[in-house]
């Protein structure tokens, strides 16, 4: 259940979008998000969308699995869409009852705010989807690199994030095993309503803290223990190169950004 | 009378993805009322995966298990009475401990099953003895205990429910000779004092021999053996073929058949050994 998120893991591959330097991806990623807000109008998105499926159609991932993947967060998507439906009150009224009311535009918005989270997350989980996490230290580094005339120390920044990123799978598993040591002593997750539910999983979280902090303390013993000291003068055993991909892939963003402008000055903007 | 039973498993992990694995491929068996049975097989060969089946931890692609007759799978009543009434101790205790202090860790079963506070405390206190830890333990956190002390206080929050059914997943592993003969010890007392079925998997023969009825032999998720632990060790060849020792006893036996003494192979416990060389020498006379 909870072990079919792979949000955060990497997928080794061969692909056009795995070649892409790591660079490149997290700046196009940024490009993509800003894109995916400057959508004003269903043509817009639409165009973005398909733009988006075709890089996962590129990436060659196993569609099952992602999706699979994205099944827990089917809830908050829906919650945030209810949440739209309630907000926005002009249009056409289409349904009234007490202190709710639903008109057409409530719902339009609704799906457009739907189909723009789906497409940010899908995109933004494509970058550790399909980027080592050694490269994608590399390239966060680099990027940061000119924040050092402000003593900012940058690799540390990056390690920070590597780690985090690595983490994510071990606290899954961790969540996973502690709910099987308490299923396996009578703890109820499944059975009562929502609020027993919830109450059920709060005694997940104490455990799952502490072995974070434990975790965390090893790691840093084991980092030490091979003389870890920080990225200042170190060398890379592999450099980072700019290839045709990449142009490609810059240009084609590039493009659809432009794209997207057009369409917003030539439909009729729904937000 | 059979406590659970397990019909036509089978259950393999990381379905649908590059990493699949049959690790149990049509297991059929049963474990009856009062009996000590000993699950052996080579490393990945599916005793885990088999025991975490008996509690429902996993669901099995297809095939049932059943306990005291009635599918457990049936409802979530049914799943949740099995939880309570069959213990099972993980490979490596530090899977199963949670709690912020040994005693909360103990006493998260019995709360579970909504004991009184009387009893549960009187619960915590005997288990914490019954596995040989004293109770200035309670206080502590499980993470700063040995690994030893750690499968102690694990072995303590099943014990501290009761179960019909006790599982340990290789419960001597890690433990001094001591503490492994204290826990042989154990298993035997709770099967005895209770009345209550014991099922616990282990890579040494020895002990195996020292407390178990029965002895089930799992080999690339299928079951390869089962019988009684005479019928089992009886057959070293086939044993060793599954990549298994037999006991020291039966090896010494089989290289004393080589030397041209032949004593029968199906001794395994010293004095068993000692009483059949002992006939053998009235017999022939003399060496
Ligand atoms: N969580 C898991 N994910 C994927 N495969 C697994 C998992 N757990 C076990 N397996 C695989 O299933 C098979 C059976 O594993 P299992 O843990 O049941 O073996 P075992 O008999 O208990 O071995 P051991 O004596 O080493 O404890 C192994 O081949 C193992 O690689
Ligand atoms: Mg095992």
């Amino acid at each position: 259940m909870i072990k079919d998120i792979t949000i955060g893991q990497y997928f080794p591959g061969k692909s056009f979008i795995h070649n892409l330097d790591a660079r490149f991806k997290i700046i196009l990623t940024v490009a993509f998000l800003v894109l995916v807000f400057l959508c004003k109008n269903f043509w817009a998105l639409g165009v973005v969308w398909v733009f988006g499926v075709v890089i996962y159609l590129l990436s060659r991932l196993p569609v099952k699995l992602i999706l699979k993947s994205f099944k827990p967060l089917i809830p908050i998507i829906l919650l945030t869409t209810v949440l739209q439906l309630h907000y926005i009150n002009d249009g056409n009224v289409l349904f009234e009852w007490r202190f709710i009311l639903i008109t057409d535009k409530g719902i339009f918005t609704a799906i457009f705010i739907a189909a723009r989270i789906l497409l940010l997350l899908l995109v933004s989980s494509l970058l550790t989807y399909t980027t080592a996490p050694t490269d994608l230290t590399d390239a966060i580094e680099k990027l940061l690199s000119p924040l050092k005339i402000f003593k900012i120390e940058v690799h540390t920044f990056a390690m920070m994030m590597t780690i985090a990123l690595r983490f994510i799978p071990t606290l899954i598993d961790e969540i996973d095993r502690i709910m099987s040591a308490q299923k396996a002593r009578g703890a109820d997750f499944e059975s009562g309503n929502l609020i027993n539910r919830i109450k059920a999983l709060l005694p997940i979280f104490v455990p799952l803290f502490i072995s974070a902090f434990k975790r965390a303390i090893e790691l840093a013993d084991a980092m030490s223990c091979r003389c870890y000291t920080g990225g200042d003068n170190r060398t890379r055993m592999r450099q980072m190169k700019i290839s045709w991909r990449d142009i490609i892939a810059s240009v084609v963003t590039v493009l659809i950004i432009g794209g997207v402008m057009a369409l917003n000055i030539l439909f009729e903007n729904l937000i | 009378m059979s406590v659970i039973s397990v019909k036509n498993l089978i259950y393999g992990y990381s379905k649908g993805t590059p990493f699949e694995k049959g690790a149990l491929k049509g297991v059929s068996v049963d474990f009856r009322q009062g009996e000590i049975v000993a699950l052996i097989g080579h490393t990945g060969s599916g005793k885990s995966t088999l025991l975490q089946h008996l509690n429902g931890l996993l669901k099995p692609d297809s095939g049932d298990v059943l306990f005291e007759g009635k599918s457990i799978y049936e409802s979530k009543k049914s799943l949740r009475d099995c939880r309570f009434n069959v213990g099972l101790c993980f490979q490596y205790p530090e899977q199963q401990l949670f709690e912020s202090t040994v005693y909360k860790d103990i006493a998260f079963g019995p709360t579970n099953m909504k004991l009184s506070d009387d009893e549960i405390k009187k619960r915590v206190y005997d288990s914490i003895k019954y596995v040989g830890l004293s109770a200035d333990y309670l206080e502590k956190s499980p993470f700063d205990l040995s690994g030893g002390e750690k499968r102690r206080v694990a072995i303590a929050g099943v014990i501290a429910m009761e179960p019909k059914v006790l599982i340990l997943d290789e419960p001597t592993a890690g433990l001094d000779p001591l503490g492994k003969n204290n826990l042989l010890k154990l298993i035997k007392d709770y099967n005895e004092k209770t009345g209550n079925t014991v099922i616990f998997v282990s890579h040494n023969m020895d002990d195996v021999a020292a407390v178990a009825h029965r002895v089930i032999v799992l080999s690339d998720g299928e079951l390869a053996l089962q019988g009684t632990v005479d019928e089992v060790y009886s057959q070293g060849e086939k044993l060793a073929g599954l990549g298994l020792d037999v006991p020291e006893i039966t090896s010494v036996f089989i290289e004393l058949k080589k030397a041209g003494f032949d004593l029968g192979d199906t001794e395994y416990t010293i004095n068993g050994a000692k009483e059949a060389i002992i006939a053998s020498l009235m017999k022939g006379g003399a060496v």
